[in-house]
């Protein structure tokens, strides 16, 4: 393996994310409630719920990597609707942990919508099936129909459940991204749909997936707020001449630029998460994304002046989306300490030495 | 995607394919087995390399085949891939490696071999590669620094020679140079650009005189350089008269290699991590800012790997340069800001004998990066040389904004 192959896109999803980036632009406009049931049914048309199924259910069978193009576009566009934590991250985890065809099937089709819960839960010791859970803070809202949670056993073992909606007792909200966001109270189901070693591996790939996803969007939204930013220092005049004019303003745009370029950089190192094997450049990736979402979508707000303040102004919502995305990554402090760990560690194995 | 985990030291070298990391063992050997460790050791210290020094690495690499890392074969490159010149300069950094002056083979060898005639192509570009030349670059002047097309020496044709007459100045070490490339005004024409030529003027030329400039970190690497009728072949001028200012852009753009200084960076965040050990690692804030660097370096190291790879598929890149040039200086000079902060109140003394004076009483002293402060000085340089980082967000911001700003 070549390092330059790091930055290949995959040729099909970038295909793809140009003929969907033309519907997002002309037809789409995400729901204010969060989820749109007509948007949800051209999406299962244009075929992208079944990008990440096997074929024998009827998917494509495509690795994250193809869907990543498209999930920049969604990042662009402020897709709410939970295509990214359905399709590209719970129905993979559900066909690898032999979830039956029917669910495949409707995954596919739209007709049920499934998510993966933000992160692990343990479990007590002398818990097992059947105990009550809590689960906040999971994608999606009323759509949502299935929710997989990753267990982490007293014994350190693994398994996967699937918990339906239908007698769970949830509590939605609204998210930092315009969609929907569920607390869960529930019991776990008597069987896991894969435990042990294969549900560890399983898991951690999801949830890398879901990073890679995360961070494309990011990417995405990144170049958002930087276009509307630029067009609005080319509209807005003060002092009779574009604001696009004082180099003041044209410096904190090119500041932002270079977060958004060094941002596809590390991006790319979210994508290959489940090949590079390097929690440092992971660590690292997540720190530089989380903080360049976070600044590149304050500087647009102080940018866009007054009008940046305003609701209607979508740069708000790419805003919000960004800092969502900044969180769902893990924040940035979180990162920033295992990567001051590491150098520490590293110093002190290295006792003062240089080679 | 696979990639092979190397054994751990720096995050990007997880990255590496076989192949990749073949070719970074030949280069480190090299190095290691052509590189006096008494340089090594004066460059880990924070000291320049002194001019012979410089010279007799350069001889080595040349005597490797590797004095050009960029230039085409015909011309005595070594026919490297963009990906092996990266692993070249992040080995040479990483090892302390001297600097190889950028003028002769990043500078004027792409210039020569592309616009030269070709007596100047057999005379100069093998004196490049043997390092029996050294090049100094003419183009700042006192009232031309960023707006450099408003530059006034003047070059006037007088038989078979160009008359110079006029300043340059922050000309680096044209005090070792013994050949200097020079940006000349011709012609006075309506867009100031026209009236440019591209000369190449002897150092030993009457009339022209180097005087030292002085800079904030005690040390001699800037000079100023004036021409009092000074006279020079015209078949020294290089390609056509006027024509100068393209050249000058083409030498621009083509010093872009190792433009981030990850190699030397790297090297940097590990004489911190040196000088760090009993001393800052219990201070937390000192260890965020340390990562806080690191994480930046990572980014941009990636990013350069980034534009290879689109760069390899034959995209522009727009500009990438910028971010690269931008980003890795402010990283080096952060870096050199944690390296004082890192000995602690020790950073007081300026000098060599300041930390003799301390090797004397402690011991584990020696070994101290006894040029911290003269090399954080000296680093404030990286910002304005080479285009301004205003200049850079300047090119930035019109990448993205269009126009002029």
């Amino acid at each position: 393996m070549n390092v330059m192959a790091l930055f290949d896109q995959d040729e099909d999803g970038l295909a793809l994310a140009d003929a969907a980036g033309r519907w997002l632009e002309d037809v789409y406009s995400a729901d204010t409630s969060g989820f749109s049931a007509a948007h949800w049914k051209a999406m299962a048309a244009a075929g992208w719920l079944g990008l990440r199924l096997p074929e024998e259910a009827g998917g494509l069978g495509l690795g994250v990597g193809a869907c990543l193009p498209l999930a920049t576009e969604f990042g662009k566009a402020g897709v709410v609707e939970p295509v990214v934590e359905s399709a590209f991250v719970a129905a993979p985890l559900c066909a690898k942990a032999g979830a039956d065809g029917g669910l495949l099937a409707a995954l596919g089709g739209g007709t049920r919508i499934a998510v993966l819960a933000p992160s692990w839960l343990d479990l007590n010791a002398g818990l097992g099936d059947g105990v009550s859970c809590t689960i906040v803070l999971a994608p999606g809202g009323a759509e949502v129909t299935d929710l997989l949670v990753p267990v982490r056993h007293a014994d350190g073992t693994a398994a996967l459940y699937l918990i339906a909606a239908e007698g769970a007792e949830r509590n939605i909200y609204r998210s930092m991204n315009g969609a929907r966001m569920s607390d869960w109270k529930t019991s776990l189901p008597g069987a896991a749909l894969i435990s042990g070693s294969k549900a560890q591996t399983a898991i951690e790939i999801a949830l890398a997936e879901r990073a890679a996803c995360h961070g494309a969007q990011a990417v995405g939204a990144m170049g958002r707020a930087i276009d509307l930013t630029a067009a609005y220092l080319h509209e807005r005049r003060q002092f009779g001449r574009p604001l696009a004019d004082f180099q003041v303003l044209s410096h904190r745009i090119a500041d932002m630029t270079v977060d958004w370029e060094l941002s596809k950089s590390t991006a790319a190192i979210l994508a290959n998460a489940g090949g590079s094997g390097s929690t440092a450049l992971t660590d690292r990736a997540l720190a530089h994304i989380a903080r360049a979402a976070r600044l590149i979508g304050e500087r647009a707000i102080q940018l866009h002046g007054g009008m940046g303040m305003t609701e209607e102004m979508e740069i708000g919502h790419v805003f919000r989306r960004l800092l969502y995305l900044a969180t769902a990554l893990g924040g940035e402090t979180a990162p920033r300490m295992r990567v001051t760990r590491s150098i520490a560690e590293r110093a002190a194995a290295e006792r003062g030495g240089i080679s | 995607m696979q990639f092979e985990v190397m054994q751990a030291s720096d995050p990007i070298d997880a990255l590496l394919g076989a192949e990749e990391r073949a070719f970074r063992t030949e280069v480190r050997d090299f190095i290691r087995t052509a590189l006096p460790e008494t340089v090594r050791r004066n460059a880990d210290l924070g000291r320049h390399a002194r001019k012979d020094e410089v010279i007799q690495w350069q001889k080595a690499l040349h005597a490797k085949g590797w004095a050009a890392p960029t230039w085409p074969v015909k011309y005595g490159g070594p026919g490297w891939s963009p990906m092996q010149v990266f692993l070249f300069n992040l080995e040479c950094g990483l090892n302390s490696a001297p600097k190889v002056p950028a003028f002769g083979t990043k500078m004027i060898g792409p210039v020569i071999y592309t616009f030269g005639s070709d007596a100047q192509k057999a005379y100069y570009l093998p004196r490049i590669l043997s390092a029996d030349d050294w090049w100094c670059q003419g183009f700042s002047e006192p009232g031309a620094g960023s707006d450099l097309a408003a530059l006034k020496t003047r070059a006037v044709r007088r038989g078979d020679h160009y008359i110079v007459n006029g300043q340059k100045i922050w000309t680096t070490k044209a005090h070792h140079a013994n050949r200097m490339f020079a940006l000349v005004r011709t012609s006075v024409e309506e867009r100031r650009q026209d009236g440019i030529s591209f000369l190449l003027i002897d150092m030993d030329t009457p009339g022209l005189e180097v005087r030292p400039i002085i800079s904030i970190d005690g040390g001699h690497t800037l000079n100023e350089v004036f021409f009092t009728n000074v006279e020079v072949p015209a078949e020294n001028i290089v390609g056509s008269e006027g024509q100068g200012w393209r050249y000058a852009r083409f030498l621009l753009a083509n010093e872009r290699s190792d433009i981030t200084g990850v190699g030397r960076s790297r090297r940097l965040m590990a004489r911190i991590r040196a000088a760090t050990a009993g001393r800052m690692s219990d201070d937390p804030v000192f260890m965020a800012e340390l990562a806080e660097a690191d994480i930046g370096l990572t980014a941009l190291e990636l990013t350069e790997l980034r534009y290879l790879a689109l760069q390899a598929k034959g995209a522009d890149i727009g500009a990438g340069p910028s971010v690269l040039k931008l980003r890795g200086t402010e990283i080096q000079q952060e870096l050199t800001r944690l390296l004082r902060e890192a000995i602690g109140a020790e950073a007081l003394r300026l000098g060599q004998d300041g930390f003799e004076a301390l090797a004397a009483i402690d011991e584990s002293a020696a070994g101290m990066s006894e040029g911290v402060n003269e090399e954080y000085l000296y680093n404030r340089a990286s910002t304005i040389y080479g285009g301004s980082s205003e200049i850079q967000r300047g090119i930035i911001a019109r990448s993205v904004m269009g126009g002029t700003s």
